[in-house]
């Protein structure tokens, strides 16, 4: 059994029935991405995102977004300190290698802005001074669909530094019996075994970078991003920056699955959660029938 | 050291997959079976009985093999076979080579291979064994018919060639049968330019000739009824093509034999010694090209009446039918004393010449008395009433040759004598009989009683036999076939020369009118032995139509195809390039032809102007093309893993190959691989996907 594999049976005991959507968060974790959750609360985002930090090892944080949140309060701020007489960073919850950012679109755009500043560049600017954020860096920001009263949506151009959008769903009875019966959920997440720690992690995140994108697969790959941006599927297409996401998120899609090589239908098990939140359907426009429309093996 | 370490792998490899011994499928066994009986089936005649129940012996014990009955046979029983399978050929032809027995060695080696057959490299074996059978048949006929059944069997054999080709246990023939007619079909312009442009040398050696001796036709000798046995063949004899106007039929005489000896039953040509007797050497009787025959006068172009040329179908007999007396010979031909043309060899395959003709008429003012002598000849005794009858006739007329003549014709013509088909047998004074007793008889008897009258009453005279009349077609082509064959009578006239008469117009002047079905209309004789030939139905519209149509078209496959030879070659060449070397025309042609079909083969192979494929694609896309034909076709938007577990999933009995197939690809098309292995699956993937 492999790590990843350890992992994800390590995960799949807070969280049972949705091996899926474990699987693209490990996967979004080893491609250096973050993750965006779509759901209602009470879905058990939070214990994903605890249970990942616990079992990887890393740190974690949860900063719940509000109207009235300011960019200073995720990233931390100088305070005067009397006994030095000097102005000491105090950093804020940002400084952290996994953060649970709750109802982010809750906050206003310059709040929004100053997180997605850190989840692309991987630093932050407080007072003028650019300060790196640490190693492993991954953000998962949940957000609320239904209850839209007070909040500020994101634009595309920011869900675009979002690398996968999930959705947990409800879960199964079998699964919501055992949580209830206290086999699965929060309380078992301070029994979880820590698996892995930062550095194993970065070891993963770069043989992921070996993994194997053969010439084949990206004609693949561009045929399926020149689809959405051709014909009348969606408003506006997929941007490059989408395009390597996705390869990214196939790479460590492949890696998973223990290949060294990516195939197609990695592309395609990583496409609706990589693309779905950059895409805005057109009527008779769906990622399902781009992805059964766009021929595998066919010519460029 | 690494490298040969990997060459060492990648061979060991390749011998896994490439077993030694490849069993022959049933598929492909049943497909050799078949065509072995299509392919020597134009070979049939030739074999003798023994062969032929040895064949159909060993084909039964293929089929049995193949119901997984039944014992191979062991090294005793193969060697016995053989052993008896030559002394068959030995018993009925005397040698195990020349023309009909080669071939029958062949068919028996071929048939006993197929016994043999055990491995893939015996079934190739046995597939080029049939090719070198196919070609035999052609030595044996060229028509048309027979070379579109050679043609089917060539494409037969091509395709069970590629079913060879192709491993595992394919039981459908269909993909098989597909590549071969498109291979042959491919292979069809390249085989017309070079029949056309290839230079016809003459051969360093000489195919030997079938022996067409056992041939219906006419032969040097006649006795009453042998020309009615000719008359129930509708087979063609030759084509005559007139340029400009065809004779009418009382003028369509076509000499070809002439008969002086009678022995008081048969008629002859004459051997040797019969010649000898009136001391006579060979050079007076014939005169063989380019010699000037000191016998002809010169040659006039003024009085020709008819040109025309003849295509004449194989005999086995040197004559070569003319219409009327010729006074010139052609190249490998001779003139005889009595103007006949005849061929330096017996004629085994097609042959065409061409004539100018004149009237008969006036030929041998003068008779030197050895020719007089063989023309009056005569048993010393028998059919005396027919002796004394010309006596009479001859004190009557004395020299009034023509007045004679005309006295035994009316004779003919107003006693009750009878044209048919079914004459009464004759024994004893034959002569004597026919004319006073039984008064029924064929051509044959009509020539030879009234050669016998003539000379008993001292006018020199032959019995000529050939052909006469023939269907006229369109453009100047006169149909002659054997059953117009027929003898009539030239007497000699002081004075005069050679005269033709025929009794038979005397007696059913529709005979030498309309033709023998007419003239035997009313007896209902016509072909009556033979129910099958189209000949016979001609009253029948539609089979007529089929009928004219067909040797219509033999008659241009003849024209076009088989007398293409040198010299029609060297023709069309210079007709086309005038002024120039035919041989480097030829080759020049040759060469440029070669380059521009390999330019287009080149192009098509690698079809420039569509998307590339790389190999492992084209390969996988084959697969898919498989699956699809079997009901299973790929979604284009899926993957070939999901692709290959929704076969397993769907139709568990192809899975596994399915799943070969697709980790194959996967490994060329998406994995990183080190080159060399590369090939090496691709070999693979080929072999799989092909299937």
């Amino acid at each position: 059994m492999t790590l990843t594999d350890q992992v994800l049976s390590g995960l799949s005991q807070a969280i049972s029935g949705k091996p899926q959507q474990l699987r693209l968060a490990l996967c979004c974790l080893l491609a250096r991405g973050h993750l965006l959750i779509e759901d209602v609360p009470g879905m058990g985002k939070t214990t994903l995102a605890h249970a990942l930090a616990r079992v990887t090892g890393l740190d974690w944080r949860r900063v719940q977004f509000t109207s009235d949140l300011l960019p200073a309060d995720i990233l931390g701020v100088s305070i005067f300190e009397r006994t030095s007489s000097t102005f000491r960073f105090q950093p804020g919850p940002v400084f952290t290698q996994l953060l649970l950012a709750d109802e982010i679109n809750r906050a206003t755009p310059r709040t929004q802005s100053a997180l997605l500043e850190a989840m692309e560049e991987g630093q932050v600017s407080v007072e003028g001074e650019s300060r790196r954020l640490p190693e492993p860096f991954f953000v998962i920001a949940t957000r609320n669909p239904v209850n839209q009263s007070g909040t500020f949506p994101l634009p595309e151009s920011q869900l675009d530094r979002f690398l996968m959008r999930i959705e947990l769903g409800y879960p199964d009875p079998a699964s919501e019996r055992a949580m209830l019966s206290g086999q699965t959920g929060r309380t078992v997440l301070s029994s979880l075994p820590v698996l892995m720690d930062d550095q194993q992690l970065r070891t993963l995140q770069q043989q992921v970078d070996q993994v194997q994108a053969s010439e084949r697969l990206l004609d693949y790959l561009q045929r399926l991003v020149a689809a959405t941006r051709e014909g009348d599927r969606f408003v506006c297409g997929l941007s490059p920056r989408a395009a390597l996401a996705l390869l990214g998120a196939a790479r460590a899609w492949a890696f998973l699955a223990g290949r060294d090589y990516v195939l197609p239908e990695d592309v395609q098990a990583v496409f609706p959660a990589v693309a779905g939140h950059r895409l805005q359907s057109r009527a008779g426009g769906s990622v399902a029938s781009l992805l059964a429309e766009v021929d595998v093996t066919g010519s460029a | 050291m690494l490298n040969s370490l990997l060459n060492k792998e990648w061979l060991r490899r390749k011998r896994k997959t490439a077993p030694a011994v490849a069993p022959v499928t049933r598929a492909a066994s049943f497909s050799l079976v078949f065509i072995l009986v299509l392919v020597c089936l134009p070979l049939a005649p030739l074999l003798p009985a023994g062969t032929w129940v040895l064949v159909s012996l060993v084909v039964g014990w293929r089929l049995i093999l193949l119901r997984a009955r039944g014992a191979h046979p062991g090294k005793l029983i193969r060697t016995l076979l053989v052993v008896v399978a030559l002394a068959l050929v030995l018993l009925h032809y005397g040698t195990l080579l020349g023309l009909e027995a080669g071939a029958t060695t062949l068919v028996s080696a071929y048939t006993l291979k197929l016994l043999e057959m055990r491995s893939r490299r015996d079934a190739l074996v046995l597939s080029f064994m049939g090719f070198f059978v196919v070609v035999t048949g052609l030595l044996f006929s060229q028509s048309i018919a027979m070379t579109g059944y050679l043609l089917v069997c060539l494409v037969a054999l091509v395709s069970v060639l590629v079913g060879l080709h192709q491993p595992g246990t394919q039981t459908d023939i269909g993909p098989a049968l597909r590549t071969g007619l498109l291979l042959s079909a491919q292979a069809l312009p390249l085989m017309v330019i070079l029949f056309v442009l290839v230079p016809r040398i003459p051969p360093l050696w000489a195919v030997p000739h079938p022996d067409n001796s056992a041939r219906t036709g006419l032969s040097d000798e006649m006795a009453p009824g042998d020309i009615a046995r000719l008359s129930q063949s509708g087979e063609l004899a030759f084509r005559a093509t007139f340029t400009g106007e065809v004779p009418p039929p009382e003028q369509r005489y076509w000499r070809a034999v002439v008969m002086y000896w009678f022995d008081g039953r048969r008629w002859s040509q004459g051997d040797q010694k019969d010649w000898q007797k009136v001391g006579v050497a060979e050079e007076e009787l014939i005169s063989w090209y380019p010699q000037k025959p000191a016998w002809a006068p010169e040659q006039s172009s003024a009085n020709v009446d008819y040109r025309y040329d003849i295509i004449l179908e194989p005999s086995g007999r040197p004559w070569l039918p003319v219409l009327g007396p010729v006074n010139t010979a052609v190249q490998g031909t001779g003139l005889t004393r009595d103007w006949r043309l005849l061929s330096r060899d017996n004629v085994d395959l097609l042959r065409q010449y061409s004539m100018p003709s004149s009237g008969f008429q006036g030929m041998d003012a003068e008779l030197p008395t050895w020719l007089k002598a063989a023309s009056l000849q005569l048993p010393a005794t028998g059919n005396a009433r027919a002796r004394q009858w010309a006596e009479e006739l001859a004190s009557q007329y004395g020299s009034n040759t023509p007045a004679l003549v005309s006295v035994v014709l009316r004779h003919f013509r107003e006693q009750d004598y009878y044209y048919t088909l079914r004459p009464p047998t004759l024994s004893g004074n034959t002569i004597d009989a026919f004319l006073f007793d039984t008064r029924r008889g064929f051509c044959a008897h009509y020539a030879g009683a009234l050669t016998f009258i003539l000379r008993a009453a001292g006018i020199p005279s032959r019995v000529v036999a050939g052909y006469q009349g023939g269907e006229v077609k369109e453009g100047g082509v006169v149909q002659v076939r054997q059953f117009d064959a027929h003898a009539w009578v030239e007497y000699w006239q002081a004075g005069y020369g050679w005269q033709r008469v025929d009794p038979t117009a005397a007696v059913a002047p529709e005979r030498v009118e309309q033709g023998l079905e007419q003239a035997v209309a009313e007896e209902g004789s016509f072909l009556e032995g033979n129910l099958f030939s189209p000949v016979r139905y001609r009253h029948i519209d539609w089979v007529n139509t089929l009928r004219l149509q067909y040797e219509q078209l033999e008659y241009q496959w003849q024209r076009l195809v088989l007398s293409y030879d040198e010299d029609a070659q060297k023709d069309l060449f210079k007709d086309l390039f005038p002024g120039k070397d035919t041989l480097t025309v030829l080759l020049q042609l040759l060469v440029i032809t070669v380059l521009l079909v390999m330019v287009i083969s080149l192009i098509w192979v690698t079809r420039p102007w569509q998307q590339k494929l790389a190999p492992a694609d084209r390969y996988y896309q084959q697969f898919c093309q498989r699956m699809k034909r079997k009901g299973l076709p790929r979604h284009p938007g899926e993957g070939p893993e999901d692709y290959a577990l929704r076969i397993k999933r769907e139709r568990p009995e192809w899975g596994q190959k399915a799943q070969e197939v697709t980790e194959l690809y996967i490994r060329l098309a998406y994995a990183n691989q080190e080159p060399q292995s590369h090939e090496a699956t691709l070999q693979q993937l080929k072999r799989l996907a092909c299937i």
